[in-house]
């Protein structure tokens, strides 16, 4: 089990605990305004009663937001502690995603609930990226598709974005290193979540057949990397034993799981490939009689 | 090695001269760039492709970007809309493709009708 710390003197964390608190509170109280509001639509209420209730609930987020900013700069602050009343607290934060995760499950049936913010993807996707895909998502539902194949179109663009994001852009930010945030918080993402999306997004292109992409993905990982780092990559996949071990052991940390992965992925698309590849010829012949 | 770093920043994919192309003299969201980009393109685009594109060039600093504003954009599902637009910078880089590009075309036209006098 992979365990996040967070580490901070006794007031910081104390401080963060309690603003941490508010955000879940605000974030209880903008799901109760956004459902009044709805509910107020449906009804056709006057336009102003809705302008004040949205206005209400832009308050909300903007207090939201100002404490989520104040949560990161004492987690800054904290991080940058080096006395020794510092107190190391260890929290599990993929048993709550979880089952926050499982929680949202059902709502993500719902196509117009899906990419609501706040909502079930709000911990996992920035807010343009939501957005976005809420506006594919009403694009497609005004088209004349069944919903399922709505689904499927939309379920495949989030699995892309999801690998894009937790995947893609990470390994982009090895190599372009800059202060500005890309809007997916690093210390928050989960791990499992990483490779969840690596596992699928394999998957996805296995069974597209889509090679070009598959070369693309694996030019990104190499691109991904500085330029002294690219040969003891190529050192990694050749199982070349000449490299110094400290060197060696940070790219395995960062890249070494990654080939085992993509190896194993291989190995097993290869024989589902092949397996698919013998059921249909097994049914043509049914068919055809 | 500042000069590498600097050539290594300054370095434009297809994909981000595509967007920065996209971008140019005018500000869009996710959505439309998306669309831009589809017009006419032999393999379609998703949104795969391009947050990776945008964050290079952001971090390149090659773009800039702005929350949409209520009045732009009213009929949200609560998540607020990013506005991307070129910087100074990205339009320099993406001229200097561009002229690299013209050169090489003429250079390469010069040769065609060298070779086709001898």
């Amino acid at each position: 089990m992979i365990k996040m710390e967070v580490r901070s003197s006794e007031g910081i964390l104390g401080e963060i605990l309690a603003a941490r608190q508010l955000v879940v509170e605000q974030e209880k109280r903008l799901q109760v305004l956004r459902h009044d509001y709805m509910r107020l639509e449906q009804s056709q209420a006057a336009q102003n009663v809705l302008d004040a209730l949205r206005e209400v609930g832009l308050e909300h987020r903007e207090r939201m937001e100002s404490l989520q900013e104040r949560i990161r700069v004492l987690e800054v602050e904290f991080d940058s502690i080096t006395d020794a009343t510092k107190v190391v607290v260890t929290v599990h934060p993929s048993i709550n995603r979880l089952s926050l995760f499982l929680r949202s499950l059902p709502s993500l049936l719902n196509l117009e609930n899906l990419f609501r913010f706040p909502g079930p993807l709000d911990r996992f996707l920035p807010e343009e990226c939501l957005d976005d895909l809420n506006a594919l998502c009403r694009r497609l539902l005004k088209k004349d598709l069944s919903k399922q194949q709505i689904r499927f179109q939309v379920f495949g663009e989030l699995i892309k974005v999801l690998w894009a994001f937790h995947v893609q852009i990470r390994l982009d930010n090895l190599r372009l290193q800059s202060e500005q945030s890309n809007g997916v918080s690093t210390a928050g993402a989960s791990f499992y979540l990483l490779w969840a999306c690596f596992m699928v997004g394999l998957l996805i292109v296995a069974l597209q057949m889509d090679v070009d992409l598959l070369k693309e993905l694996v030019a990104v990982i190499l691109n991904s990397l500085p330029q002294e780092q690219r040969i003891p990559i190529s050192i990694i996949f050749t199982s070349d034993i000449t490299l110094p071990q400290e060197q060696k052991g940070h790219i395995f940390e960062v890249f070494g799981f990654n080939a085992v992965v993509f190896i194993v992925s291989a190995l097993f698309l290869q024989k589902l490939k092949r397996w698919t590849a013998a059921r249909k010829a097994q049914m043509a012949p049914k068919h055809k009689a | 090695m500042d000069d590498r770093k600097q050539s290594e920043s300054s370095k434009l994919s297809a994909m981000d001269e595509d967007v920065l192309t996209a971008l140019l003299g005018r500000e869009l969201y996710g959505l439309a760039i998306l669309d831009e980009l589809n017009l006419g393109r032999p393999s379609h685009l998703s949104f795969g492709s391009l947050y990776p594109a945008l964050n290079r060039l952001e971090k390149k600093g090659f773009i800039s970007w702005r929350w949409a504003t209520e009045e732009e954009h009213q009929d949200s599902g609560g998540a607020r809309r990013k506005y991307y637009k070129v910087t100074g910078l990205g339009a320099t880089a993406l001229r200097e493709v561009r002229d690299y590009r013209a050169g090489l075309a003429a250079r390469a036209s010069q040769a065609h009708s060298g070779i086709a006098v001898v």
